[in-house]
């Protein structure tokens, strides 16, 4: 046992300060949302009291929002405290001193996490129940009727607020939480972020919002339970199969020598030797290119002129800190799009079911009486939260990461900041990020195009409003 | 000349600098010495413009800011390359970067410290890595090379031999300051000797006064940090 509890303390990234913390600002804002939307509890009936606190998009979205916050931030000063520079090295020795496997390593740190992040959790809701018990006793309610009014809590505006009620949510929850412990277990095994937001956190809190927000009947719930899954099953996968390969870089030693099998083999010092010989053998490969030409900085792009200046696709490269893993940088510009697509397909949904709903109604060349196709917006209506999210993540999240790797990461800042050109540090930090958002703005640009055809096309058009054009362009109304 | 007029600088209740006042002309070679915490790499953060501070801080009578930034390059123990690039990508952004990048004494260094040039840094050991640091702050082209701890990690040999290159690739009009705790190792090559002792500077010696003095650099920087040789024995009898 005592071996677990140093490896939990070995791996503890967070500060008891930092977890109390939150526990006890979740409950405040709780509070205070509680207060300002009811105003004073005692000059308002029980239901009505309820309906004022959590009724209304708005209500549910403050305390979602709330409620992700903290989950975020919990996650984060479990992954995200900086580690010393000596520590990333040594906490692997000392695991192996301490005569455990990787992956029981690995396990007894995730379960540490997921305590500390269901505990976290419990603490929110059971604040959130005490909270609207209270607010309910100061409003004059008692014993049944407190009942019943908590129950408004588990039903129509609550599953999102205590999202514990409906079968699918809670089968989502449990699936997200343990995605979120595994993404904090994963970043700090392999010591990876050293003060930075995980990715992971971000895509699975992104989707506990949105599924929150949603119907509970919605079958998109289980898109996102299968995402997450695949993500978490991904990421343990990463772990396994990263403690199976040799060090330094043994697939392209593969390709480039023929050598085969180095998980089977006895990892000695020759071996070492013969890898690392290898790898520079590869590193000097006069036809291998420059690792510069991935940031778009080789030197025949120095000179770019023309309309090749403006090559999005090359900015953003070249605009991205030299040395930052594309590959992260690209997965999570991945996650944004998928994000905005995926949460686009509400569009798709409504017009389907409405389609439905049309084609039963359509008699020969007549259609029933009141049934029409909704103007485009109408249909259109929430199904752009998640472009807003993906955007709003893909500038300011990856602005910071860009910025952390300057500064944190490495130090390389002390060189960006004595540069003659004093623009390129910030031009470095901002300019990807928004060639990724405009990227974004304009496939929700394409994705709006696509959906107006399908809308104009296919739709029979008996039931469309003769007018429906209007009222695709709102200044056409104006101008009529 | 870089000129410190009433330095100071706080970290919250910490008192970091304290009323520091020097003149750094061209073309010496000057040694910052501290214990560990002194005020050494804040005063070098503080003229590289890194760090916020009280009291001015100019570069030939101007404030040091983005226009002349460049003209101070600064090697540090904390390494400010971009690790996962190779040396020879190094090469390439600091010739884009810094018009007067030496090539010249870079690839001379590099061939001297026999760094391999297509490796990323990351790969490098750790002495490698200071010494890669070391050889781009050198061949920036900036007139004044702050250095801070740059060789903690280097063997003996390697050290020696790279003060004297030092010494004998740097141009006449070019500054080096470099903080080291290896007093007697760099007593022979500095010009000049700034001692910083709890934040404040406590004497600053040129080669003339040390040796008029009689006495070597270590024994006046015992002297004035107050050294008890009697602690060892102490600790020693306190253990037993």
């Amino acid at each position: 046992m005592n071996k677990y509890l140093s490896l939990i303390f070995l791996y503890n990234r967070a500060g008891c300060r930092k977890i109390l913390l939150i526990a006890v600002a979740i409950p405040l804002c709780f509070l205070i949302i509680f207060l300002l939307r009811t105003g004073s509890p005692y000059e308002a009936g029980s239901y009505m009291l309820m309906e004022r606190a959590f009724g209304g998009a708005w209500a549910v979205l403050l305390f979602i929002a709330v409620n992700v916050a903290g989950l975020i931030a919990v996650a984060n000063s479990l992954n995200g405290r900086k580690a010393l520079k000596t520590s990333c090295a040594t906490t692997g020795y000392t695991m192996r001193r301490l005569c455990l496997s990787p992956i029981s390593a690995y396990l007894t740190v995730f379960v540490y996490y997921l305590a500390i992040i269901t505990i976290f959790w419990g603490v929110a809701i059971a604040s959130l129940y005490v909270i609207g018990k209270l607010g309910l006793t100061m409003a004059g309610a008692a014993g049944i009727d407190t009942k019943l009014a908590l129950g408004l809590l588990r039903t129509e505006i609550g599953h999102a607020l205590i999202p514990i009620a409906h079968p699918i949510v809670i089968i989502f929850n449990i699936v997200a939480v343990l995605a979120l412990a595994g993404e904090c277990a994963r970043s700090c095994y392999l010591s990876w972020h050293n003060g930075a937001t995980s990715a992971g956190v971000i895509l699975v809190t992104a989707a506990m919002f949105i599924v929150w927000t949603y119907d509970p009947a919605s079958s998109y719930i289980l898109v996102a339970i299968l995402v997450i899954f695949l993500f978490s099953a991904l990421s343990f996968g990463d772990i396994i199969s990263r403690e199976k390969r040799p060090k330094g870089d043994p697939f392209k030693v593969n390709k480039h020598d023929g050598i085969v099998d180095l998980d089977g083999t006895e990892y000695d010092d020759n071996l070492y030797l013969e890898v690392n010989c290898s790898a520079e053998a590869y590193g000097s490969d006069p036809e291998e290119a420059s690792l510069l030409q991935r940031y778009g900085r080789a030197e025949k792009n120095r000179e770019r002129k023309g309309p090749g200046r403006f090559n999005p696709i090359w900015l953003r490269r070249r605009l991205m800190p030299l040395g930052i893993n594309l590959e992260k940088t690209g997965f999570f510009f991945g996650v944004c799009i998928f994000t905005g697509i995926a949460e686009h397909l509400v569009f798709y949904g409504k017009y389907l079911i409405k389609m439905n709903e049309i084609k039963s109604s359509i008699r020969g060349v007549t259609i029933d009486s009141g049934m029409k196709m909704p103007y485009f917006w109408e249909l259109q209506t929430h199904a752009y939260y998640g472009y807003l999210i993906g955007i709003l993540l893909v500038i300011f999240l990856q602005a910071y990461w860009n910025y952390e790797y300057y500064n944190k990461k490495t130090k390389s800042v002390y060189v960006m900041k004595r540069l003659p050109d004093s623009k390129e540090y910030t031009r470095t930090i901002w300019g990807a990020p928004l060639i990724q958002a405009f990227f974004i703005v304009l496939i929700m640009i394409v994705q709006t195009i696509l959906d107006l055809c399908l809308y104009a096309f296919v739709t029979p058009e008996i039931a469309l409003d003769p007018d429906y054009l209007s009222h695709v362009l709102p200044f056409q109304e104006g101008v009529k | 000349m870089i000129e410190l007029r009433n330095v100071s600088k706080k970290y919250k209740d910490k008192i970091a600098l304290s009323d520091c006042s020097i003149q750094i002309p061209r073309g010496q070679i000057i040694g910052l010495f501290g214990a560990n915490g002194a005020g050494k790499t804040t005063l070098m953060k503080c003229i590289m413009g890194f760090l916020t501070f009280e009291g001015e801080i100019t570069l030939d009578g101007e404030k040091i800011d983005r226009r002349n930034i460049s003209r101070l390059s600064f090697a540090t123990g904390d390494h400010s390359f971009f690790p996962s690039i190779t040396a020879d990508d190094h090469k390439w952004f600091y010739k884009v970067q810094f018009p007067l990048f030496n090539e010249k004494r870079y690839d001379a260094l590099m061939e001297f410290f026999e760094l391999p040039t297509r490796k990323r840094i990351s790969e490098f050991s750790l002495g490698q890595q200071n010494q890669f640091e070391v050889t781009l702050a050198i061949s920036q082209g900036a007139e004044y090379i702050f250095m801070d701890e740059p060789f903690a990690g280097n063997d003996v040999f390697n050290r020696e031999d790279f003060y004297e290159v030092l010494v004998s690739v740097l141009d006449k009009d070019e500054t080096v300051i470099i903080s080291t705790h290896l007093i007697e190792e760099i007593a022979d090559y500095i010009d000049r000797a700034i001692l910083i002792r709890k934040s404040e500077i406590i004497d600053d010696l040129s080669v003339a006064e040390i040796e008029s003095s009689g006495r070597s650099l270590i024994e006046i920087v015992k002297e004035k940090y107050d050294y008890r040789a009697d602690r060892i024995r102490k600790a020693v009898d306190q253990m037993r």
